[in-house]
């Protein structure tokens, strides 16, 4: 579970880039985190990860505290950031072994997890490559792996369907109902709406900071009768 | 001519930013930041500035003083070869911003012409900081002259022809074969390159028989600059300015110039695009591997520390600019000592050497100290660890293992590499003292430890001024290393307690052994403290950048 309670941020003095955000996740759903381009998703999500400081509130996540204790609250969660640049000189399964042995999985079981969604997603082949030499998706898709390697309670992802292949597009929402499936929970941010709709048990609609709605789409739709949710969004966010 | 230049001080605004941070340092921030630099600075560029003019004043009378400025254009020839090779690979071919600049409406030329003036503008500023304090103290001693005037000249127009050069041979060697489409392997055999003109030009300096004294004398007496008549380049542009200041004519002067500017408007004519359309095919990676269950289970588990620590290996040894900025030099660097030592045996022979350290065994542990401190101050490793984690640094916040053990492994690998060097040395300490110093078992052990108290304490005091002041927005990997003046800080504090050292050794004799005590005892307090901070305040450091 992932608790929110008070979150602000502010980047300049005269707004906030997140303003008293509180917010519940629970066990077992999947949750779309969804605003306009600023409205304060990967804030917010970089303010859960710990990887920004709020400037008040707390975050819990299962009722770890971010800030008390963050060794062990990072442990809880695998996080893949919309930017998948990273470690690019390391060779693909160096780069998976060594999230291994950050988060201490034992040995037989990384070897099954690696095997497993490496090729899940369409990268096995690939894994004796640098990363330098993946592409966009490619990188996207090693750090999905990575994420997923210590077989987290939790699965916090930034605008992951962002340059994936249907196929694998496919294959990570499926990763993701089966994390559901097994009481785990998975937040993500995205734009696309028609994914929100689709994948998701909440959503949670996010603007200059605050939260527009949170709940379940149902409900929401309940409130706008013969509303797309196009429509529904640009009214919650105006 | 108004979009090139436009469009070059944005490329030079966005990728050259000192004090990296994000919510804007505040002026009083940056003030005392520039304000500790100048004052820890000060003693060497004073020291620079100040041997020059001692020099100066002792070949003005004999009409010889052109000379340092013929070496000051050899050095400045030499400086904007060695960056233009490691430069112009990085900001024209593998830069972040290549994909947004090609879509640009902008010809060929103008992009060229932008990226050239990004790159001019760098080496000048650089340039300027090696070369202003010896050329202050030239101008104290020999006042303004015509030579001057035209040193400054040329100074500049070399280093754009240079440049431009450089840039040919560059996409000459990237046309010929798709090999050199791999960026880490063309950076690699650049630089090898770069070191095997670099150590040239250094051995020859400009072709003056330096080893013979007879040939100075000989010179120094005709006086007329003739010193500076025995320069020799294979670069014409480089012969032509040495000899404008010798030799002035207006024709020179105009010849020098028409054939400068015809090269570079030949060049960039024939060039641009050539280079524009290269630029856009080189973002290219390493060939594949097939992936077998003998790599899958080919690892073992590590502890979080050695793990992270051979990541950062991995990454310094397989990040070309890295490699050669942190690693080579060390490797490198005591193979070119000993060949310098053996070719000045005869000032510095081993009886004389073991006559001293018998004489007085704080030459031993002085010794020993500054080779502690001098392989652990050049390597960088240290001093830009944060900063080279860049945009990944969120990266380290995200792990469930705390930044003091990130940041150790860090150090650790700056130790790995410092003692590349250091364990050699210290080999060769033990053997020296067995074959020759004979000293006792004790001086051995001191001089073992002040090599252990230097490099830990020179490692970790480059580690904690990047964790709190990081550069972590770069364009390329040649930037974080390159414009990171972090490593300024370890490079002043080592010559600063070594030269005090030193002074100790020479002048306060009665003293020296307390001093020596207390100057270690000091360090490892000073090690201490760094300790404590990197475990109770690195994380909020970090965050806040």
């Amino acid at each position: 579970m992932i608790q929110l309670t008070n979150l602000s941020k502010s980047y300049t003095k005269t707004k906030k880039a997140v303003d008293n955000l509180s917010l519940t996740i629970s066990d077992g759903s999947i949750t779309a985190f969804i605003g306009p381009n600023g409205a304060g998703k990967t804030t917010t999500l970089k303010m859960m990860t710990g990887i920004l400081k709020p400037d008040q509130g707390e975050v819990l996540i299962n009722s770890h505290s971010m800030k008390d204790n963050p060794i062990e609250a990072k442990k809880q969660f695998g996080f893949v950031s919309d930017n998948p640049d990273s470690f690019l000189r390391l060779r693909g399964i160096e780069y998976l072994h060594l999230m291994g042995d950050i988060y201490e999985v034992e040995f037989e079981k990384r070897i099954e997890l690696i095997e497993h969604y490496s090729r899940r997603l369409g990268i096995y082949d690939t894994l004796n490559d640098k990363i330098l030499s993946y592409s966009h998706g490619m990188r996207q898709k090693i750090m999905i792996v990575g994420a997923l390697i210590h077989q987290p309670d939790i699965l916090i992802l930034d605008e992951p369907l962002t340059g994936l292949d249907p196929q694998s597009a496919y294959e990570l929402k499926e990763i993701m109902r089966e994390f559901s499936k097994e009481r785990k929970t998975v937040l993500f941010s995205t734009h696309v709406l028609e994914v929100a709709e689709r994948l998701c048990d909440k959503i949670c609609i996010i603007h200059q900071g605050k939260v527009m709605y949170d709940g379940t789409l149902e409900v929401l739709k309940d409130q706008y009768p013969n509303t797309s949710l196009e429509e529904i969004f640009l009214k919650v966010t105006l | 001519m108004k979009k090139v230049i436009k469009l070059a001080l944005k490329l030079i605004k966005t990728s050259f930013v000192v004090i990296d941070d994000k919510k804007k340092a505040s002026g009083k921030k940056q003030a005392l930041f520039f304000g500790v630099l100048i004052v820890l600075m000060a003693p060497n560029i004073i020291g620079f500035g100040y041997i020059t003019k001692e020099i100066t004043e002792f070949l003005v009378p004999l009409s010889q003083e052109t000379v340092v400025l013929s070496l000051l254009l050899q050095l400045g020839f030499t400086i904007i070869i060695f960056s233009s090779v490691f430069m112009i690979p990085s900001y024209m071919f593998y830069a972040k911003d290549i994909e947004k600049l090609l879509p640009l409406p902008l010809s060929h030329v103008q992009l060229f012409l932008a990226k050239l003036l990004q790159i001019h503008a760098y080496q000048i500023g650089f340039l300027m900081l090696l070369i202003l304090p010896p050329l202050t103290g030239y101008i104290i001693a020999a006042g303004f002259s015509w030579s001057l005037i035209l040193f400054i000249f040329t100074s500049w127009l070399n280093a754009i022809v240079t440049m431009i050069m450089i840039s040919i041979i560059l996409v000459t060697i990237m046309s010929v074969s798709p090999w050199f489409k791999n960026k880490d392997r063309v950076t690699l055999i650049m630089s090898i390159l770069a070191l095997g003109v670099g150590l040239y030009i250094n051995y020859n300096i400009g072709g003056l028989d330096l080893a013979n004294p007879e040939t100075i004398a000989l010179s120094l007496i005709q006086g007329n600059q003739s010193l500076s008549e025995g320069f020799f380049s294979y670069f014409p542009h480089l012969n032509m300015s040495v000899s404008l200041m010798v030799n002035f004519t207006w024709i020179n002067l105009l010849i020098y110039i028409v054939g400068s500017l015809l090269f570079m408007f030949l060049v960039i004519k024939l060039f641009a695009s050539t280079l524009v359309n290269i630029m856009a095919t080189f973002q290219g990676g390493a060939a594949s591997k097939k992936m077998s269950l003998k790599s899958l289970r080919g690892h073992k588990i590590r502890s979080a520390l050695y793990a992270f620590t051979l990541k950062e290996l991995k990454l310094l040894f397989r990040t070309p600019v890295y490699f050669f900025n942190n690693v080579l030099v060390v490797l490198l660097l005591p193979i070119i000592m000993g060949v310098s030592y053996s070719q000045a045996s005869g000032e510095l022979s081993i009886p004389m050497l073991t006559s001293f350290i018998k004489g007085n065994p704080l030459f031993l542990i002085f010794g020993a100290s500054s080779i502690g401190a001098f392989f652990s101050m050049i390597n960088l490793v240290t001093p830009t660890s944060v900063s080279r984690e860049g945009d990944n640094k969120y990266h380290m916040l995200l792990f469930p293992v705390s930044i003091s053990t990130q940041l150790y492994a860090k150090f650790l690998s700056g130790i790995i590499i410092s003692s590349i060097a250091v364990i050699p040395t210290l080999l060769l300490i033990l053997i020296g003292n067995a074959l020759y110093f004979e000293l006792e078992l004790i001086w051995v052990i001191y001089s073992v430890l002040s090599v252990l108290i230097f490099m830990i304490f020179i490692n970790l005091f480059g580690l904690v001024v990047d964790v709190f002041h990081p550069k972590l927005v770069w364009e390329n990997e040649q930037a974080a290393v390159k414009q990171n003046i972090n490593f300024l800080f370890s490079f002043l504090a080592a010559t600063t307690i070594i030269g005090f050292l030193a002074y100790s050794l020479f002048n306060l004799q009665s003293y020296t052994s307390w001093i020596f005590l207390g100057t270690h005892g000091a360090l490892i307090i000073a090690i201490m403290f760094i300790h404590r901070i990197i475990k109770t305040k690195s994380h909020d450091l970090l965050i806040e950048h």
